[in-house]
């Protein structure tokens, strides 16, 4: 009589390569992705770290600048810096506020242009501003931010500012038998991020508190540098292609 | 006793063989459901940083965040169903959800008719400024 036993087990036998292959596919990808996002949080931190640690420079140097214009006046106690505040230290925080915008004391000097012959100079004007009208409970209010897109001046107010570029990088794994055997091994992969201290878009305590502020003479009301992740613009152009793999 | 016993291998073969196919589908499925759950993750975790990273504050940064899942979803795969998927962003105060929903068709063959659609659901949170 034929022994006829272990049939199953040959049948086993072709299945079991599928299964795995299957297996080591899904196992594989996951944790890629996994790998991926860590890779991408830690390059994400990274950036906003270091343009946090600049935000808190650029602060310093603010509240620096504050206490340089009252020592320069008469009017430390009042703090009305209007006439007779040197000339001298205003124009010195315009190009400061010019340069980091809102560092500066003080803002919208007149003859800006005739006391500094270097460079272009873009005048403040109320035309050029970026304002948003906002209907909360009520009728509309007008908030007035500052200059976002100045195509002459002093410096360029669309690089304004450090940034931080930060790239990440992932080493391959040695997998099982190799690093890339049967395709199912997980490769070298990078990640890129950048970050940038930030004034405007952050501040959502202007619109909380109703009030219409105009930037033209200063950051009087004094929000501070905060750090933002923004699309990676290598100089010109915004990379927007999609997800770097 | 001995009988003949001609053909009593494909007789267990034809009972077996079922068992097997269904095996193999569950095995399948699973394969499938971890694919989609960790697509479904990547997806959504692509949309909230494309969120946070393109949106400037008066305008809502859904747009960002469904062209990035998108994106992904199209690429990971040739199933169609991924194609339909439900990509969601939703605020917290000091943070940006994107949940990224995928049905994912049941191919067991009784157990169909109870439950046709597996959704595989994903989401991450990152913080806003």
């Amino acid at each position: 009589m034929k022994k006829s036993k272990g049939q199953t087990t040959v049948l086993l036998l072709f299945f079991l390569p599928i299964i795995l292959l299957i297996l080591a596919y899904t196992l594989s990808n996951g944790k890629l992705i996994y790998k991926r996002i860590k890779l991408q949080n830690a390059t994400d931190g990274a950036a906003y770290t270091a343009a946090l640690w600049q935000a808190r420079g650029l602060n310093v140097i603010s509240d620096l600048n504050w206490c340089l214009v009252s020592a320069y006046t008469a009017e430390t106690l009042t703090q009305n810096f209007t006439y007779p505040v040197t000339k001298s230290v205003i124009l010195g925080q315009d190009m400061i506020n010019r340069t980091f915008p809102g560092t500066g004391a003080l803002a919208g000097y007149n003859n800006f242009s005739r006391n500094f012959s270097n460079g272009k100079v873009a005048p403040l004007s109320l035309s050029g501003m970026f304002s948003l009208k906002v209907k909360r409970f009520g009728k509309p209010i007008m908030l007035q931010y500052m200059v976002k897109d100045t195509e002459t001046a002093w410096v360029n107010q669309r690089n304004r500012g450090p940034f931080v570029l930060m790239i990440g990088f992932a080493g391959a794994e040695t997998g099982f038998i190799g690093a890339n055997a049967f395709g199912f091994g997980i490769p070298a992969m990078k990640a890129i991020a950048q970050a940038m201290p930030d004034k405007e878009d952050t501040d959502i305590r202007k619109l909380l508190n109703e009030y219409d502020i105009s930037l033209v003479t200063g950051d009087l009301w004094d929000p501070s540098y905060e750090p933002k992740l923004i699309p990676v613009s290598l100089g010109l152009t915004i990379l927007s292609k999609g997800v770097l793999h | 006793m001995r009988g003949k016993t001609h053909g009593q291998a494909l007789v267990e073969f034809v009972l077996v063989i079922p068992m097997f196919i269904l095996v193999f589908i569950c095995i399948i499925q699973t394969a499938l459901l971890f694919n989609a759950q960790y697509t479904a993750k990547y997806a959504s975790f692509c949309g909230a940083r494309a969120a946070i990273v393109h949106a400037k504050f008066p305008d809502k940064p859904d747009v960002y965040a469904k062209l990035a899942a998108r994106y992904v979803l199209n690429a990971g795969s040739l199933n169609p169903l991924k194609q339909v998927a439900l990509v969601k962003g939703e605020y917290l105060l000091f943070e940006y959800r994107v949940t990224v929903t995928i049905p994912i068709k049941n191919y067991i063959p009784l157990y169909n008719l109870f439950v046709p659609i597996f959704p595989v659901k994903a989401s991450t949170r990152l913080p806003v400024e």
